[in-house]
């Protein structure tokens, strides 16, 4: 399905990328000092954040994986954006979000330190560093294989383009050029994917003619519990709703930086808050196309070639430019984002915290623009590596966040809730429920259950969400047991730390 | 195929979970953002020592508000 890109295309594509990289260099003139490179100063407006959000979240696997989803299963995949985003991020908004502004932390992990001990922070922050690591290769890997399945390049080159380019820009400006390009990519990537879908619906004849010719399955958004999609409404309601959701906007370090670089509390709940309404028209630009390329291509042997079908077969000359923008725009705000939290991880919770405690801000910069760099080198080694597996790229980065997240928000929503709760019972709990979690993805797997003469543990295919309900669910258990077991922790430590 | 006592403990609550009429978990996805939007509509918003005055928390009522509005709506006619 390789098509070409004709003068008018690259031109449009390079104002985009020249655009992008000059405002990430431009701003990176000012970062001078480590707060400067990993919160933006603290200086960052809401409006900025709330779009920064929203173009981190969605990604290039989003747009490929989200898309092919939909044209696998039908709508219910919307949920991930809607109940899957939205209550979560307006609890988190008028709850944690100025909860944790007003502990001053850069990091997460820093806060759980000051609330548990350094275990609980160093055992949290690796299995953050080891997810946005093997991320940053899914990311890369997802452009590839579009720019690969949409013009022919070879998928290393594409890998290679897109690191460079996006970790320059984050090497050099830091988290205020990541939410700031951030911002300019969220609006490319809603006009770029809006216009697939609209051309699309044009060639169906109209919304109502594509509604009407929808099954009703397809249209569905609660499907039933045997339901041979990954989506069934124990997952989306238990796995997605109340635990993955929660976990990643209140917990993930790549989300809840940007709203530690706000002006004020204030500023950073209104992000979120901005953050929520834009994400309740995200499904209609990426699930949208997935469920118009069902009506248009019924025949696609996999779904993560359904918005590279539609771009090719539907986009005129200068439109395939626009929706590669686009495109690019959803990956790069998210690598960008994501290459800066880790390398915030990295150090503050291992440099800092065990290397150097008195490294000053000009050094932390330093590290942090090291690390970054050394980021960019290992995402595309993973990216390469990744290439060889035939997972849906969606699953692959789902699976990948369940192992952890609902262990993780355990021990976070004991943490700030709970003052019983101890260092031991958090580490406990965090352990207890990752092994849970690791050991139903091994009981699942085929080649282990063939080994075994097991029969699969879940009966639904990529059953992620049901990982992380059993691991939230085991951490809870064993953290309730060790805390009320072991010695409680002293007040003046809970005081500030608890609500 | 063997199975073990954790197949017997998933089959059980995949069977409890199976009961439960899809129009009633329809509600319950709809009930979701309502509690949320009746906590929002009633919560008290904003601190002041952070220097969030009324008019600022006020707004953030509205945003939050709206937000979970839209949720009930894709979901009541979803």
């Amino acid at each position: 399905m390789s098509t070409t890109l004709t003068t008018l295309d690259f031109v449009l594509l390079g104002l985009y990328l020249a655009g992008t990289l000059g405002l990430g260099l431009w701003i990176g003139r000012s970062v001078r000092t480590g707060e400067d490179f990993f919160l933006g100063g603290r200086r960052l407006p809401w409006w900025a954040i709330g779009m920064s959000l929203v173009a981190t979240d969605i990604g290039g696997p989003d747009i490929i994986g989200v898309g092919g989803a939909a044209y696998s299963h039908g709508m219910a995949v919307a949920n991930f954006e809607w109940i899957g985003c939205v209550p979560a991020m307006i609890v988190g908004a008028l709850v944690f979000i100025p909860f944790f502004w007003r502990t001053g932390v850069t990091t997460i992990p820093e806060y759980l330190e000051r609330r548990f001990d350094v275990r609980v922070r160093t055992a949290l922050s690796l299995c953050w560093q080891i997810f946005m690591a093997c991320n940053l290769g899914v990311m890369l890997l997802a452009s590839a294989r579009m720019m690969s399945e949409l013009f022919g390049w070879g998928e290393t080159t594409c890998i290679l383009v897109t690191a460079l380019l996006v970790g320059t820009y984050t090497i050099v400006g830091g988290l205020a050029a990541v939410v700031y390009t951030d911002m300019i990519q969220c609006s490319v990537m809603i006009v770029g994917c809006l216009g697939v879908l609209v051309l699309g619906l044009i060639e169906l004849g109209g919304p109502a003619e594509f509604w009407s010719r929808l099954e009703p399955a397809q249209k569905a958004l609660v499907l039933p519990v045997d339901t041979d999609t990954p989506f069934p409404w124990t997952g989306i309601l238990f796995g997605l709703a109340l635990i993955l959701s929660p976990a990643y906007w209140i917990g993930n370090q790549a989300i809840v930086q940007r709203a530690l670089g706000a002006k004020s509390a204030f500023q950073a709940q209104a992000a979120y808050v901005w953050g929520a309404m834009l994400k309740s028209l995200i499904p209609v630009i990426i699930v949208g196309p997935g469920l118009v390329a069902v009506l248009l291509y019924p025949d696609l042997k996999q779904g993560d070639h359904a918005f590279p079908q539609l771009v090719a077969v539907l986009l005129p000359t200068g439109l395939r430019g626009i929706f590669l923008a686009a495109f690019l725009a959803a990956l790069m705000s998210s690598v960008d984002s994501y290459l800066n939290s880790a390398s915030t991880l990295v150090a503050y919770d291992i440099y800092k915290r065990f290397i150097a405690p008195d490294a000053d801000s000009r050094a932390m910069l330093r590290v942090g623009r090291r690390v970054t760099a050394g980021l960019v080198v290992w995402a595309i080694v993973c990216a390469l590596l990744m290439a060889r597996l035939d997972q849906g790229i969606y699953t692959i980065f789902q699976t990948l966040m369940s192992f952890f997240q609902g262990p993780a928000l355990a021990v976070l929503i004991a943490g700030t809730l709970w003052k019983r709760a101890t260092g031991t019972g958090a580490l406990v709990g965090f352990l207890g429920g990752l092994m849970t979690t690791v050991g139903q993805f091994l009981l699942n797997n085929q080649a282990v259950c063939r080994y075994l003469g097991l029969k699969p543990l879940f009966q639904i295919e990529d059953p992620f969400l049901y990982y992380s309900i059993w691991g939230f669910l085991v951490s809870c258990c064993l953290l309730v047991a060790v805390s009320l077991a072991t010695r409680r922790e002293p007040d003046e430590k809970t005081a500030l730390t608890v609500f | 195929m063997k199975t073990t006592f954790l197949h017997q403990i998933g089959e059980t609550i995949r069977n409890a979970m199976a009961a439960v009429p899809l129009s009633l978990v329809g509600w319950i996805f709809v009930a979701i953002p309502l509690v949320l939007l009746i906590w929002v509509l009633s919560a008290r918003i904003g601190d002041p020592d952070d220097g969030i005055e009324p008019h600022k928390a006020r707004w953030l009522r509205i945003g939050a508000a709206f937000a979970l509005l839209l949720q009930i709506v894709i979901y009541g006619l979803l």
